[in-house]
């Protein structure tokens, strides 16, 4: 087993961070922690990576007694890159290699890896954030650790950014690394994670498979009720779809037609029809077409965050 | 250990603040040592060689350079995070104070090493000749010299860990310093004279007042003085390890 936490807790004064947050990764999963700001997920992996003081409960990290150093095996990226502003990159690097008892032969490859390599003589203070985010990520690969433990790998990264990091993620994972990442982007969690805990306030809400957790577009209902997986709620398989035509009148009024559309709402020049069973946008489509109807819009709306939350807490 | 000295290294090599604070700290006393014995010279003491007393005592006033540079350092590294970063990437916080304790150690050394070249280059400078009494007679103020800075060191180490922001830190360590030695000269209670600062203080005394006649004295003996400072060594640095391996490393 790669990580076990058991009841984590941690408080402050009377708020508490993390309330008995107990889970397990095991070797090969890409474990995503999802949650709001302010749902524990950062003290959650701070205590696991021992700079934040639990109040109680136990962690182990590759079934090994706690208080052995495990640490310079596991790389880590917690909230913001920290990095000595007046060294440079290459010197930054250094420093973690040297705590982490590898080569400085290795900083020039990690640089290499995230595009890095021609600023390495340039001071850390002069970075952009994207740059910061992508050292950070280097030294999180110096040692090769067997994990990964992410922050919000993609907090403030341009889209161009965002799509690196997260093929970085995904290559990692297909190396076989065991990734722990945590992100209030349920979009995120989605494409890169295989399992998924949910937290909120400092609870864990629910805990399993990703398609089980978060699938927005399955028969998950039929398949996993008796899976015996961890999820204490599930979601109902509604969806929300964008759309917009020439004529919104006669749009409205055909939708209505539809069986399975459950309620429309009309914003200033589209309307947002929530559907029942999951059904894609592009049958949606297909059955206005049939009716006389070309959209000029078709998108299907994500569920938000707090919008899973809501099904889950329900 | 050597990694962890290698690693503060890493960190305090371009850092231009420490190179600025460690040379200011060797011209600065050398110019304070070298005007102050030269006016000494001219006046009463002519040709006397320079003493460890006298020198020690001067170079007590400049202690403040160090303690400086150990506040900064340290509260740095909470404004950066890097405390934090350091543990994550795998330092236990036992070693992240141990590289700290090093580093206090080391510095409390410099001052010792900077103090015995200018020892002897001021005693080269004036007309008196090295003889081996010159260079050895009370030589253990040398060591009360580094153990007062050394303390002086864990003390502010101890106060940056605590405040984690430079200025608010560096005044409080006046503050308390002040408060300190006010304290056990305004109230005559030969336990106030045992405080930190005090006891630091008292290690080495003014030469000048040491030379007057002895009068009742109530005050701690040197050896208790140095029992004391030697304590507050460990008390604060005890607290300091206390605090590393317990408290939330958070800026």
């Amino acid at each position: 087993m790669i990580l076990k936490v058991d009841s984590l807790t941690k408080k402050y004064g009377h708020i508490i961070a993390a309330n008995a947050v107990s889970f397990e990764v095991l070797e090969g999963q890409v474990f995503g922690i999802l949650g709001p700001n302010g749902s524990g997920k950062t003290t959650t992996l701070g205590m696991i990576l021992d700079v934040i003081t639990p109040n109680g409960g136990t962690y182990s990290w590759f079934d090994a007694p706690s208080g052995s150093n495990q640490r310079a095996h596991i790389g880590s990226l917690l909230e913001t890159p920290n990095f000595y502003p007046h060294l440079n990159a290459e010197s930054n690097l250094r420093i973690a290699a040297l705590i982490k008892n590898v080569s400085f032969d290795n900083i020039d490859a990690v640089l290499q890896r995230v595009n890095l390599l021609e600023r390495k003589k340039s001071a850390f203070r002069t970075f952009s954030l994207g740059m910061k985010q992508r050292l950070a990520i280097a030294s999180a690969l110096l040692a090769n650790p067997k994990v990964l433990v992410l922050d919000e790998p993609t907090n403030g990264l341009d889209p161009q950014g965002i799509i690196e990091v997260r093929e970085l993620i995904h290559s990692l994972a297909n190396e076989g690394k065991t990734i722990i990442i945590a992100s209030h982007l349920l979009d995120e969690i989605e494409k890169v994670c295989t399992h998924v805990m949910v937290m909120k306030e400092g609870n864990v809400l629910a805990s399993g498979k990703v398609n089980q957790i978060l699938a927005t577009s399955s028969n998950r209902f039929t398949n996993d009720v008796n899976e015996g997986n961890t999820i204490k709620q599930t979601i109902s398989a509604e969806s929300k779809i964008e759309v917009a035509a020439e004529d919104i009148e006669q749009l409205q009024n055909k939708l209505k037609e539809l069986p399975y559309i459950k309620n429309i709402e009309k914003r200033k020049d589209l309307l947002i029809v929530t559907v029942t069973d999951n059904i894609e946008p592009s049958l949606l489509n297909q059955h206005l077409f049939e009716k006389g109807i070309a959209l000029q819009h078709l998108s299907k709306i994500k569920r938000t965050l707090e919008q899973q939350f809501l099904e889950i807490t329900k | 250990m050597i990694t962890l000295i290698n690693i503060e290294w890493q960190k305090l090599k371009p850092y231009t603040l420490f190179w600025i604070f460690a040379g200011l700290y060797f011209f600065i006393l050398f110019g304070a040592l070298y005007i102050t014995f030269h006016f000494l010279e001219s006046n009463a003491l002519t040709n006397a060689p320079v003493s460890w007393h006298n020198i020690t005592y001067i170079a007590g006033f400049f202690n403040f350079f160090l303690v400086l540079l150990v506040i900064l350092y340290s509260t740095n590294e909470y404004q950066f995070n890097t405390y934090r970063q350091n543990v994550i990437d795998g330092l236990s916080r036992a070693q992240l104070f141990l590289s700290k304790l090093y580093i206090n150690l080391i510095l409390a050394i410099y001052a010792a090493v900077v103090l015995s070249i200018l020892f002897l280059v001021l005693n080269v400078l004036s007309s008196a000749s090295l003889t081996t009494d010159v260079l050895f007679t009370d030589i253990y103020f040398l060591c009360y010299h580094f153990i007062k800075c050394f303390c002086l060191l864990s003390i502010a180490f101890f106060v940056s860990l605590v405040f984690k922001r430079g200025i608010i830190s560096i005044l409080l360590f006046i503050v308390i310093g002040l408060a300190d030695v006010m304290l056990s000269s305004v109230i005559k209670l030969s336990i106030l004279e045992l405080l930190p600062f005090s006891a630091c203080g008292n290690l080495i005394v003014n030469p000048m007042v040491a030379m007057l006649p002895l009068t009742e004295s109530t005050s701690p003996t040197i050896t208790t003085t140095l029992y004391a400072v030697v304590f507050y060594c460990f008390l604060f640095n005890g607290l300091s390890f206390w605090w590393l391996t317990k408290k939330d490393l958070k800026g």
